[in-house]
């Protein structure tokens, strides 16, 4: 047994899956998870999908149980909030007292950003725990009509789910159409006609002035001066990076803990890995945190590699995500921000379609719905770094 | 030394598992995903783990032989 002391600083999924490659790369030291929630860790992406539908109860999203985590001689610390960092001592302050470290990984993640508006003690929701699914899925099934606040990814599915209950749903966005940092603006109206063609009351380019209801929400007034009577209102907002902890540290926090390009935060025995961390993607140029499920992943591989003594390159991700809305499959990699978009297969309109990104020379960004295999084919052809105007050949065979 | 599976009804097609383990997961001639070894060892035992814990809807199965 090594003596060397790895703490991780969070408990979700970078956190286990830094924890896991550590000991797949012959990590023999000792390593700490410290997990503010009193839950085992456990994985995200069902919340807003299978849990809030009832397919998957709350209790079932754990990655693994306690005698797993015994197994892979991990000590998990739960309901262990870390509440500050002293890098020169080398340890993390807890409510139950200090924690030191040889090598520290940030992975404290992000928290929902907290609807603006006055709000009643009832019906009105965040979601990001599992604590937060479980409450608003026994919203759900006493509550017929539901408001949305934002069409991004969390709010989306929140929609999606809330139709699939047969609920009466409205989503309120400010932006002219949903998603359209994430997938473009030409290909974001086809998010609009999804959301319709499945019955949601779509409303793009309002916000939500004010919330109506005094102990409980019984309607939103909507900035254009209509009121939407609902019973329950979820806020998918965006996140903020639990950051405030490492106050005093000297790390450099900006919307996120800054890292080089090896995702250190500063010290060479301090790095981070998930939605906390923001780095500089050297495909892009653009500083940016991940807040993708692969992108956390992806990072703590890189990281876990570093602490293994492996010497990787800067860290880079194929920035993959998927989001399932209304029965549609869609799986997004690469970068979306690139001036030439194209339909690759399929129609916009239609039930299927594969869409890529160039950069003016090479396909830097695929989009496909429903198109699994086509969107592999694409994927593979832009890791290879096809040219742009080879990309009809090479995704479509 | 280990047997690889893919749970079919889990697989979402990422693709993750052939960039990172590319020696034993490949596309079939229908741009299907395939597992082009299903027994490894040595280093590409060590990939397929990495795209075990890579694949977002854990479908890929490792079990040691023997």
């Amino acid at each position: 047994m090594g003596t060397r002391r790895v703490v991780v600083a969070g408990g979700g999924l970078a956190a286990v899956r830094v924890t896991e490659f550590l000991r797949r790369r012959g990590f023999d030291g000792s390593v700490v998870v410290l997990g503010d929630e009193p839950h085992l860790p456990y994985d995200r992406p069902p919340l807003s999908k299978e849990v809030l539908t009832g397919k998957v109860g709350p209790q079932n999203v754990t990655f693994k149980d306690e005698l797993a985590f015994a197994e892979l001689d991990v000590e998990l610390r739960t309901g262990c909030a870390v509440l500050g960092l002293d890098p020169g001592r080398g340890v993390v302050e807890t409510a139950a007292g200090p924690v030191p470290y040889d090598d520290l990984v940030v992975c404290t993640g992000a928290r929902p950003r907290p609807v603006p508006w006055n709000a009643p003690p009832e019906g009105v929701f965040v979601l990001r725990t599992v604590d937060d699914a479980a409450a608003i899925r026994a919203e759900l099934e006493r509550c017929p009509t539901v408001v949305v606040a934002g069409a991004g990814f969390v709010g989306a599915e929140v929609a999606s789910s809330a139709r699939a209950l047969g609920l009466d749903v409205t989503v309120v966005e400010v932006q002219p159409t949903p998603l359209v940092r994430a997938v473009g603006p030409q290909v974001a109206a086809a998010f609009v006609s999804m959301h319709r063609d499945n019955g949601t009351d779509l409303r793009c380019g309002v916000g939500i002035a004010e919330i109506l209801g005094r102990g409980r929400v019984e309607a939103v007034r909507l900035t254009d001066g209509s009121v939407r009577p609902c019973d329950l209102l979820v806020a998918g907002l965006g996140v903020v990076p639990n950051v405030e902890w490492l106050a005093g540290s000297g790390l450099r926090v900006d919307d996120g803990l800054v890292c080089d390009g090896q995702l250190c935060a500063g010290p060479s025995n301090v790095h981070a890995a998930g939605d906390v961390a923001r780095w500089t993607d050297p495909r892009t140029g653009r500083s940016a945190r991940g807040q993708q499920w692969m992108v956390a992943v992806e990072q703590a591989r890189h990281v876990a590699n570093r602490l293994t003594g492996g010497a990787p390159g800067p860290f880079t991700s194929g920035r993959y995500f998927w989001t399932h809305q209304y029965g549609h499959h869609f799986q997004f990699a690469g970068d979306a921000c690139a001036p030439d978009v194209r339909v690759l297969c399929g129609a916009l309109e239609a039930g299927e379609f594969v869409v890529g990104y160039g950069d003016g020379r090479r396909l830097v960004g695929v989009l496909a719905k429903n198109r699994s295999a086509a969107f592999v084919r694409a994927k593979t052809a832009m890791d290879r770094g096809v040219a742009w105007d080879e990309v009809d050949g090479a995704v479509l065979g | 030394m280990a047997d690889v599976t893919i749970d079919w009804d889990r697989c979402i097609h990422s693709g993750m598992c052939t960039t990172i383990a590319g020696n034993v997961f490949g596309m079939g001639p229908d741009a299907r995903l395939v597992v082009l070894h299903h027994t490894v060892t040595g280093a590409d035992l060590d990939s397929v783990h990495d795209a075990a814990a890579c694949c977002p809807v854990d479908a890929i199965g490792v079990a040691a032989e023997g």
